[in-house]
């Protein structure tokens, strides 16, 4: 349902609902855990599995009961994945600056522009148009 | 909670270091084997590498709690006690 919105999950990325409750209240879907030392470069590989070779997603389960919650949400989160590709691929990006690229409350960030491609996301689905 | 923890790494869930920092944060540094003999040898060495960085260092993570440098300790040495671990020296 969600590529038919706009949303496109990539085949090196896995979803999982929150089966156990670990999400915090105020968190609608994580992607992985990244822990590093300061000031060290994070890469690609850091945020996989490395059996699967796939970078996990947590997503809270009433998020499956709205196609439009999905759509933000999933949209919101492939869509900062999709730049984070582009950006550890160059190697520069240390922990600090992943960080920051990622973390709420910094407005203008990777994060803060993905919930903005949320919203244009979910006004087209609104208005009928992919 | 450690075997669901496994379980989740296993299935895919949490990366390979999400893994390990968890271990550590629940470990006992005056008895981590309940934790550490629990984990595969692929794990424990990269566990070794990443508490070591934790004793010579300051962590950041994007979220959840650091594990504490006793911890750390801890771990570095029951995998040293445990594996053949080969440790690079510099001058």
């Amino acid at each position: 349902m969600p590529a038919r919105f706009g949303v496109t999950i990539p085949k090196d990325v896995e979803v999982f609902e929150d089966e156990d409750g670990d999400l915090p209240e105020d968190t609608m879907a994580r992607g992985p855990r990244v822990t590093k030392l300061a000031g060290s470069t994070v890469s690609w590989s850091d945020l996989l599995n490395r059996l699967t070779g796939k970078v996990p997603f947590l997503l809270r389960p009433a998020i499956l009961k709205s196609d439009e919650a999905i759509v933000a949400v999933l949209g919101h989160e492939m869509y900062e994945l999709a730049v984070l590709r582009e950006i550890l691929n160059e190697g520069k990006t240390t922990i600090e600056h992943y960080i920051a690229h990622t973390c709420p409350d910094n407005a203008g960030n990777l994060h803060d522009q993905a919930w903005d491609h949320a919203d244009r996301l979910v006004e087209r689905m609104r208005s009928g148009t992919k | 909670m450690m075997h669901s923890l496994v379980e989740k790494y296993q299935r895919g869930m949490i990366t390979d270091d999400h893994l390990i920092v968890e271990c550590l944060n629940m470990l006992d540094p005056r008895n981590p084997d309940p934790v550490l003999s629990e984990l595969p040898d692929r794990i424990l060495r990269r566990m070794h590498r990443f508490a070591s960085e934790c004793l010579h260092g300051q962590m950041k993570t994007n979220f959840g709690v650091l594990p504490a440098r006793d911890q750390a300790l801890a771990a570095r040495r029951w995998i040293e006690q445990s594996l053949p671990i080969t440790t690079s020296k510099t001058a």
